[in-house]
């Protein structure tokens, strides 16, 4: 005869009753209260007792941490409930910048916060990293990266990249494409032969910056395979996940891309922290100042982004981008995986409006055939989705379901039959084949319009 | 020349626009006539059929075609010298004068009651009379004419004959204009017959004359729902043209008003938008913008942007101006009506005036979203006039959110009572027989969810695609207390 094991909750039921928790705990002892979630999802109660120290044995202390204890078994921190007013530095928790509001104090109620601990933060959801100012040079730069981001992969969002790329180059802009798809890095379509790739990659420089030895190494390229057209002076820049060695030269990219996924302590003491975003957007910003060194200062940054609810995309997307394109298809799983993230993103309330602002959907891959409204159809469920999580009610969005400039109104590329099998690495002249210009032509037209003028010539 | 300051600018709109605004009341004029490309075909003689919703210019085309002068513009604006052989009649329209060739609505209302008369004899009646055909005009009264109409079939086709080979034989084309047909009857049932009857009449002249031609300016909604059991109706179908307003038409005809105004700052606008040509001097005042000014989308946004600047606010993001402004006064079938749009950009002056003087461009982007509500308004004034029922069955929706789901809109209809307010609105001043009267009722009064369908129709409501939810127009939305469901709250940090 065997005992029952005692009931225990799941991960996601065992936050829900420490969120639960939490406001009770508000509610009794009348402070401020942070739950705190650890690498391993455990939580605990931090109770904001320094005004007026709780005694930890308290009676009402203990039940509320058995309580705890017993709601949120086994994903219980190590202790269930932590007085501020014996906490060594208690403003790391009541005051970080990370906390997510749950509910305000109000009354004798105190208010309720979250506060994460993963192993890279909590991108998706925290402040971007730049302050706001125009004429800021951190801001310009962020001003003309744009994320080509997709929930699902296999939606064509590196070749409309390239074609994106080719087209602004065409029009006379400077244009440096980085791939950010570190966990599959590939031979980019803007490179005639493997050859081309430069000796180094993003992954090289996250490693190499860790240890403050970020300096000459050689990220980017040219883009061979697309040749610009004509006297318009534009170029096209590659920057690779990772870099191809010289002959006899090692590379481990495995054992490099284990070690960049992580905030770093700052490399003199008393630096700042050194969180991954900003060790990322380091990186870019190496490659954009080698592009400026060889030739000139980028107009445009492409960060071809990888798919799904992944760390890099969340940087990119909050942090390291002035326009992020979301490529969609119509079908519940992108809405559904969308809707996850947008849901992360209204946690952070005072950023929403100006993230929102940032977004644009994509159309990806739209294959019109003769039937209108099915573009429709798309826009519905997009304007429906950011209606339900990022809209505020009075924003213009809001009362203009069809209007073809707000965030959620697809930029359609406009997929036909006559394109599958096409292979845009066997042939250069491809983006010139008529109808590949066409199913692009709207995409690069408009994204076009959404980006800052080009830098002004060097006098 | 120098160009225009903010402020200059601002007062050559608030001018310029003033009368434009009022076009119900003002007649089209020489200067301010602006031809654009998409209603050419509308203007041919030999085309029967013009559809055009409410506001889109029905009104404006047929007065300007009574005109000599006006029609001399259309004929050499269009490249159609055919207009200057034409000999105008106007057998209806909505200010009928003590002369006109046709009854007072009263009288019509009267004619139509006991089935005594036919629609088609009718409408021969009124051709006969706008022909000035002696036989007819001797008879003093309706009920007589008609009986002869409907009595004499031979005399009625030799009269026609005979105004046909006068009018072949001069040269000419006489052209019978037929306009504000909401305002034929208040029973649409009794309305659609009386369309269907002029519809047949019409094609008759087509098919059994060379210089009699019938133009009839109607809704397209109106042109749809009268029967067409008549031999060889499709040829009136094949026949028809449509008054559109493309954005590049919108932005035509505001253009062409800042350059042909009366006063300071046209010239200077005319000077500052001729970097591709001059405008045409065609004498008394009037000019014609450079083509690409009026035609072309890209050149037309750099003159908005002088005049908005590019953006919804303070950078890109927030939405170019030059799409936003017509974006948002779109109904449900996408279209603007002209007198809305000019409405919009005069306010959006003003209010920039009054509460951004020191901005940077004439129109402030707060200014033109501030505008919008007064543009509402005006929209919703245009409908009452000829379909006074769809305003009724809006208004009912009020305190309530859209979307909303049609179960919903019904519900809101009958403890609104509106199928009792369309009854009265169908009774209201019947018997005074003024033209002011809000048009004819909805095809089924009774049948809420016919009424629905009807609404979605003529652009009023929108039904959403995915969950087939009833939406309403900003333009509409706007004026009514209905709001818009969706968004999430947040507190500002």
């Amino acid at each position: 005869m065997t005992t029952p094991p005692p009931p225990s909750a799941r991960f996601d039921a065992a936050w829900k009753q420490a969120l639960a928790h939490a406001g009770q705990a508000a509610q009794r002892f009348g402070m401020d209260v942070v739950v705190t979630r650890d690498l391993l999802g455990r939580a605990s109660l931090l109770v904001d007792d320094r005004a007026a120290p709780l005694p930890a044995d308290a009676p009402d202390v203990l039940s509320a941490s058995a309580a705890f204890a017993a709601a949120t078994h086994p994903f219980t921190g190590l202790e269930p409930v932590v007085l501020g007013s014996l906490l060594f530095a208690p403003d790391l928790f009541f005051a970080s910048s990370d906390r997510t509001e749950i509910s305000a104090s109000h009354g004798s109620v105190g208010s309720v916060h979250a506060l994460e601990r993963t192993v890279i933060g909590t991108d998706w959801t925290s402040a971007p990293v730049s302050a706001q100012a125009p004429n800021d040079e951190d801001w310009d730069r962020r001003d003309r990266r744009v994320a080509m981001y997709g929930f699902k992969g296999g939606v064509g969002r590196s070749t409309a990249t390239a074609m994106l790329a080719r087209y602004l180059a065409d029009r006379g802009r400077c244009v440096l494409v980085v791939d950010l798809d570190l966990e599959s890095p590939g031979v980019s379509n803007l490179l005639e032969s493997p050859s081309g790739i430069p000796r180094h990659g993003i992954v090289d420089h996250l490693v190499e910056a860790a240890v403050g030895h970020g300096d000459g190494l050689e990220l980017v390229a040219r883009g061979t395979a697309l040749p610009v057209r004509g006297e318009s002076n534009g170029e096209v820049w590659f920057a690779p996940a990772g870099g191809t060695p010289r002959a006899g030269e090692r590379s481990d990219y495995l054992a490099k891309l284990n070690r960049i996924y992580s905030d770093l302590a700052p490399l003199t003491p008393g630096d700042s922290p050194r969180p991954f975003a900003t060790r990322l957007e380091q990186a870019i910003s190496a490659c954009e100042n080698q592009v400026a060194e060889l030739s000139r200062r980028p107009d445009v940054v492409l960060l071809d982004c990888r798919a799904g609810m992944h760390d890099i995309a969340a940087v990119t997307l909050t942090h390291l981008s002035g326009l992020a394109l979301l490529f969609t298809v119509d079908n519940p799983s992108t809405w559904e995986g969308y809707r996850m993230l947008f849901e992360q993103w209204r946690q952070r309330q005072d950023h929403v409006s100006d993230l929102v602002e940032r977004l644009r959907v994509v159309a990806a891959m739209f294959n019109s055939a003769g039937d209108i409204n099915r573009l429709l159809a798309l826009q519905e469920r997009a304007y429906n989705l950011f209606a339900d999580t990022l809209y505020e009610p009075d924003s213009t969005y809001i009362s203009a379901p069809d209007a073809e400039d707000a965030p959620h109104s697809p930029i359609p590329i406009l997929f036909g039959n006559d394109l599958i099998g096409l292979d845009p690495l066997r042939s250069s002249a491809w983006p010139e084949l008529p109808m590949v210009e066409a199913v692009y032509q709207t995409f690069t037209t408009t994204v076009e319009r959404l980006l800052p003028s080009p830098h002004p010539e060097p006098s | 020349m120098t160009p225009l300051t903010a402020d200059e600018y601002r007062t050559l709109i608030d001018r310029a626009l003033e009368g434009a605004v009022d076009a119900n009341t003002t007649e089209p004029d020489l200067r301010r006539l602006f031809t654009p490309s998409s209603h050419r075909l509308a203007l041919a003689p030999d085309v029967t059929v013009v559809k055009g919703a409410r506001g889109t210019g029905k009104t404006y085309w047929a007065k300007a075609l009574t005109d000599p002068r006006l029609r001399e513009i259309a004929a050499a604006s269009y490249l159609m010298p055919k207009l200057r052989r034409v000999e105008i009649a106007t057998g209806f329209a909505a200010d009928r004068r003590a002369d006109a060739a046709y009854p007072t609505k009263r009288v019509i209302a009267r004619l139509m009651r006991d089935d005594e008369f036919d629609a088609v004899d009718f409408w021969f009646t009124v051709v006969l009379m706008a022909l000035q055909v002696p036989e007819i005009a001797a008879i003093g009264d309706w009920p007589g004419r008609m009986s002869w109409v409907r009595d004499n079939p031979e005399a009625l086709d030799d009269a026609l004959q005979e105004a046909d080979s006068t009018a072949h034989n001069d040269g000419m084309t006489r052209v019978l204009l037929f306009d504000a047909l909401d305002h034929l009857h208040k029973d649409r049932t009794q309305a659609d017959k009386l369309v269907s009857g002029l519809l047949e009449v019409a094609l008759e002249l087509r098919l059994t004359t060379t210089a009699l031609r019938a133009k009839i300016f109607i809704r397209p909604d109106m042109y749809d729902s009268a029967p067409k059991k008549f031999a060889d109706a499709s040829k009136l179908t094949a026949n028809t043209a449509e008054l559109t307003w493309l954005r590049e038409n919108l932005y035509g005809l505001f253009f062409h008003q800042l350059g042909n105004y009366d006063g300071p700052g046209a010239a200077e606008f005319r000077a500052a938008t001729s970097m591709t040509g001059s405008w045409r001097d065609e004498g008394e005042g009037r000019f014609i913008a450079p083509t690409d000014v009026i035609a072309d989308q890209t050149r037309q946004e750099a003159v908005f942007v002088d005049i908005a600047g590019p953006y919804m606010g303070t950078d890109r993001r927030k939405g170019l101006t030059y799409t936003w402004v017509p974006n948002h006064l779109q109904d449900g079938n996408e279209e603007v009506s002209p007198r809305t749009w000019l409405y919009s950009l005069r306010e959006a002056a003003v209010v920039s005036a009054e509460r951004y003087a020191g901005h940077e461009y004439a129109l402030h982007y707060d200014a033109i979203r501030a505008s919008l509500h007064g543009a509402a308004r005006i929209r919703v004034e245009e409908l009452t006039e000829d379909i006074a029922w769809a305003v009724a069955a809006v208004e009912k929706l009020e305190g309530g959110e859209v979307p909303m789901e049609p179960s919903l809109v019904i519900a809101y209809w009958d403890q609104g009572g509106l199928s009792a307010a369309l009854q009265d609105l169908a009774k209201d001043n019947a018997q005074d027989g003024q033209e002011d009267d809000g048009g004819s009722g909805p095809r089924k009064p009774a049948d809420l969810f016919a009424v629905l369908e009807e609404l979605i129709d003529i652009g009023v409501l929108t039904r959403r695609l995915t969950t087939g939810a009833i939406d309403l127009p900003d333009v509409y939305r706007l004026y009514f207390n209905i709001g818009r469901r969706g968004g999430v709250s947040r507190k500002k940090s």
